[in-house]
């Protein structure tokens, strides 16, 4: 047997091995995978409060409005731990996780924002404290639990973590300005039953005590069933100061429902191409500008549109980028494209949504929503 | 892919049509299977408890029949059409008709051999490339067992190490001579996931083997398998299309030496993956992208004169080496067992039983993430051999498989963890496996089976510091096969499986990323007491009548249940 035939495979084989692992492992410099988790030991105890726990000082109330809000407790070592926070009002969940040897201010502040849907006033809640390998006879984990009650919710209307936030419309019985209160419907299908209506059930809403509930059956199967407007669309003048399409977001929460799935929502946002934007005097003026007189200005009066197949069930924050809205398939003269077809969120005017049967004409549609909210700089982030 | 059924009857017409002249056979085969089943739950889950069931019958009959065409050399159509009809139904009604497969395979020129629609992908493939791993340790479980197993298996399609999925797939071997003696050249592409035409994205698998050098001291191999979304436009949407993307690139080899008294054989192979993975998280699209390799070399020698071999391998399988065609789970533990599936308000977990008599506690369809899993059952190797995060030795000894009276075999692994899962701490893992079967019936020249076995795997899960887990788990097997009629045998089958100590379990992210650990208690022990007789008929019929007891004992009384069951199947094969 000749050397060079017995070395030349395991030459090869050599060589195989080399080439594959020079690849560099993502995970080379990394200490380990995943959170850091550390186990309670087994003389594990959490010292000082008789609850385990408590929620700043205050009681069982808390206002999101003043100072800074946090779980209070010790423990006799450092663990990893999970605080769950859950609205009996509609479910809206917060979950706070970290690694340390105190509950406090540093470790476990809480200022009110969510996971899912929105915690609102008035919502009585339940926290629950669970320790990692603090478990009971039982096997399962030992849950210390607080209840409180949320007297001011968080406020939203400022800019969080660069985010600038615009609430269009909540539902609530005092809605905020400007609010989509004008409903129209198609007239054959509103006979059939088609309605938009408020609802406080636990599961229909995202936020506060109200959501819009929206139902209806594309009769004449021509896929429009009906909408709701903001009052003489120019409600959100002024509202909007960036200029980038790709910037702003349109966000809402959408409920969709079971064997729906040709529920369409139709967002559409309304531009005055001519409003001068730099001037509060001209943005002031326009906004008294009353519906006959902006049939006359339709030259400068953009109309973008958004439709979104809700196809799914239960509730789920949607945002939009602005640079996703189209226009629409055909000019609809006052309010089709007929300004200068450019997307100018800072020249937003006014909004309208519809509920379609979409993707598929002629079908039932049904969907809620709530929290309508115009952000800058991201989407929203309950 | 809307128009599948029309483009595979088009191809069936337009080859049945081609190949008119040549000679044509039709044939029908079938398979006919009736299932019944008498079950009882009992034990203290159920003091108090009233509104639980705790007894039922259940069961069906099925018959699955296949007729093919076979167009001379070149074409063969076949189909399994599908009646089952479930225990207690009358009059047809519950009946259900599918087609359970479709099939069309060919040779073209006379060189390159095709499958289309339902196909078995990854034959000959390094399991690091296609594996269908099943994570329970059963070579050595009693006949009464497996034949539960078997009907799981068929049910699934869990075929070997391939999985079922639908496309089309090549072969070709070219032979050159010399010392390139063979190149052997697979391929195929499927689809594993169809899109909705909105947001959710056509999902292609491709991939295949390309034998390089073959002869009888060396084989170079190369493997490729991708998994890719391919893009859509995202329309009315407003949730972007997830985009997945995995490639992996494999390398094997083999090196073949005979010595005279021994036969050395050396094995190595190596791999890539290069994963990037875009999806919404709350609305906003997040991507991440790992790359990492593996690498696994052993050699064994064969002791002709003792008929035994001799093995060991080491290998290193990165933390973020991901195959989904190699790291999805046969079994599906997220599944709740159709058999008693609630005790109280509470789902009942799989238990060891469940996973020889629920047919829907297994995987159809491959995972883009790290699967759920129970640690009781196999930690250190939970996806099979490609389990990522894993390094170490194996060893050991077993019979040559020319030893037909007995079977053993003997290994041990000392495996560990590369980096540490939610600590900086590594997990150790030392599993012993060992297992016999002996044939008296050969062993006395005896035309009648009488088959012996027993099986053993004990593992153990340890890691100190802070996070300190320690847990051991057995398995036991034991089984009998007495053919004391002709045709009709006594089967017995025990199995025990015990799980003691803790574990902190860490569930895999939509991002397929390392989640926060959760710590778990386990004091538990299962057990499966199976007797029975089974009566064959010609071929490969049979009937088959067990009575099983299985219990599930947790420590807390409230906890613990059994179930006996009664089971009886015959199964027809024409």
């Amino acid at each position: 047997m000749k050397l060079s035939i017995f070395y030349k495979p395991l030459l090869l084989l050599v060589v195989l091995v080399i080439t594959l692992v020079s690849c560099k492992r993502t995970s080379k410099d990394e200490s380990f995978l995943g959170p850091r988790v550390m186990v309670a030991p087994e003389d594990f105890s959490i010292q000082g409060d008789t609850l385990g726990f408590k929620f700043t000082n205050t009681g069982t109330k808390v206002n999101f409005l003043t100072g800074t809000s946090y779980f209070e407790a010790k423990f006799s070592s450092e663990v990893s731990w999970k605080v769950e926070i859950k609205s009996r009002a509609n479910g809206a969940k917060k979950s706070l996780y970290g690694t340390s040897d105190a509950l406090n201010m540093v470790s476990c502040p809480w200022n009110g924002e969510s996971d899912s849907l929105m915690f609102s006033n008035g919502d009585t809640c339940d926290a629950k404290l669970s320790i990692t390998g603090f478990l009971d006879s039982l096997n399962s984990p030992k849950l210390i639990s607080k209840t409180f009650v949320i007297t001011k919710s968080r406020f939203y209307e400022k800019v969080i973590n660069g985010i600038s936030n615009h609430t269009i419309v909540d539902f609530e019985v005092s809605p905020g300005l400007p609010g989509l209160t004008e409903p129209y419907f198609d007239k054959e299908d509103e006979l059939r039953g088609a309605i938009f209506s408020s609802k406080n059930e636990y599961s229909e809403r995202a936020h506060g005590k109200f959501s819009l509930y929206c139902s209806g059956n594309d009769i004449n199967n021509n896929g429009y069933i009906g909408g709701f407007d903001l009052p003489s669309l120019i409600g959100l003048l002024g509202v909007v100061k960036e200029t980038k399409p790709e910037d702003v977001y349109l966000n809402v929460f959408v409920k969709g429902f079971p064997n729906k799935i040709n529920t369409g929502l139709t967002l559409i946002l309304y531009e005055l191409d001519s409003l001068n934007v730099s001037s509060p005097a001209a943005i002031t003026a326009a906004k008294g500008i009353d519906v006959s007189l902006m049939k006359k200005l339709s030259y400068s009066t953009d109309k973008w549109i958004k439709q979104v197949n809700v196809d799914w069930v239960g509730w789920r924050l949607v945002s939009v980028k602005y640079s996703e809205f189209k226009k629409p398939n055909t000019n609809e003269g006052v309010y089709g494209c007929s300004g200068n077809c450019i997307l100018e969120p800072h020249k937003i005017r006014g909004m309208a949504v519809g509920l379609d049967s979409y993707p598929n004409t002629g079908y039932q549609a049904e969907m809620a929503v709530d929290n309508f909210v115009i952000t800058e700089g991201g989407p929203f982030k309950p | 892919m809307k128009f599948k059924s029309l483009i595979l009857l088009s191809t069936v017409f337009l080859s049945v049509n081609t190949y008119l002249k040549a000679q044509t056979d039709f044939y029908l085969n079938g398979m006919g299977r009736v299932i019944m089943s008498d079950n009882r739950l009992t034990g203290g889950a159920l003091l108090g408890n009233k509104t639980t069931p705790n007894k039922g019958i259940s069961g069906y009959s099925l018959f699955d029949l296949s007729p093919t065409i076979k167009v001379g050399d070149n074409l063969k159509v076949n189909a399994i059409l599908r009646v089952k009809n479930p225990y207690g139904s009358f009059f047809g009604n519950g009946t259900k008709f599918e087609f359970r497969q479709f099939q069309i395979k060919g040779k073209i020129a006379g060189l390159v051999e095709y499958d289309l629609g339902d196909i078995n992908v990854g034959e000959g493939m390094s399991k690091y490339a296609m594996n269908n791993a099943d994570d329970l340790f059963y070579k050595y479980e009693s006949q009464v067992f497996t034949q539960r197993r078997q009907i799981l298996e068929y049910e699934n399609f869990n075929f070997g190490n391939k999985w079922r999925l639908q496309g089309a797939q090549v072969r070709t071997n070219l032979a050159f001579g010399g010392i390139i003696d063979t190149v052997g050249v697979y391929g195929f592409v499927v689809r594993t996931n169809p899109t909705n035409e909105s947001n959710i994205a056509d999902r292609i698998m491709t991939g295949g083997r390309l034998g390089l050098i073959k002869n009888k001291m060396f084989s170079l191999n190369g493997n490729y398998v991708g998994l890719l979304d391919l893009p859509i436009t995202a329309a009315n949407t407003v949730i972007t299309p997830s985009v997945y993307k995995n490639h992996v690139v494999i390398g094997d080899a083999t090196y073949n030496l005979d010595l005279g008294p021994v036969l050395v054989k050396a094995n190595i192979e190596s791999g890539i993956s290069s994963y990037n993975f875009t999806t919404n998280l709350d609305t906003i699209a997040t991507t991440v992208s790992y790359k990492d390799y593996y690498y696994d070399g052993g050699l064994n020698a064969n002791v002709k004169g003792l008929k035994v071999n001799f093995f060991g391998s080491y290998k290193n399988v990165g933390p973020q080496y991901y195959n989904p065609a190699s790291q999805t789970r046969r079994v599906n533990v997220s599944n709740t067992p159709t058999l008693f599936n609630n005790i109280g308000s509470d789902p009942r977990g799989m238990t060891l039983f469940d996973r020889y008599s629920n047919e829907t506690q297994y995987n159809r369809t491959l995972s883009p993430t790290l699967g759920s899993f129970m640690p009781q059952y196999n930690n250190v190797s939970p996806y099979g051999a490609a389990t990522p995060n894993r390094t170490g030795l194996t060893f050991g000894l077993a019979t040559d498989t020319a030893a037909k009276i007995i079977n053993a075999e003997f290994k041990y692994e000392m495996i560990k963890e590369i980096v540490g899962e939610n600590i900086v701490d590594l997990r150790n893992f030392n599993v012993i496996t060992a297992g016999s079967s002996f044939d008296l019936g050969k062993f006395i020249a005896s035309e009648r089976k009488y088959l012996f076995l027993v099986g053993y795997r004990n593992e153990t899960t340890t890691r100190d510091g802070l996070g300190k887990i320690n847990l051991k788990n057995n398995l036991l097997d034991a089984g009998l096969s007495l053919e004391i009629l002709k045709k009709l045998d006594i089967l017995f089958g025990y199995k025990k499986l015990t799980s003691n100590g803790n574990e902190l379990s860490s569930a895999r992210t939509d991002l397929n990323l390392v989640g926060v650990a959760k710590d778990i208690k386990y004091n538990m022990a299962q057990d499966i007491l199976s007797t029975g007789v089974n009566i064959k008929f010609s071929g490969n019929s049979f009937l088959n009548m067990t009575y099983n007891w299985s219990t599930n004992t947790t420590g807390i009384t409230s906890q613990n249940y059994n179930i006996n069951q009664f089971f009886l199947n015959l199964t027809v094969i024409l």
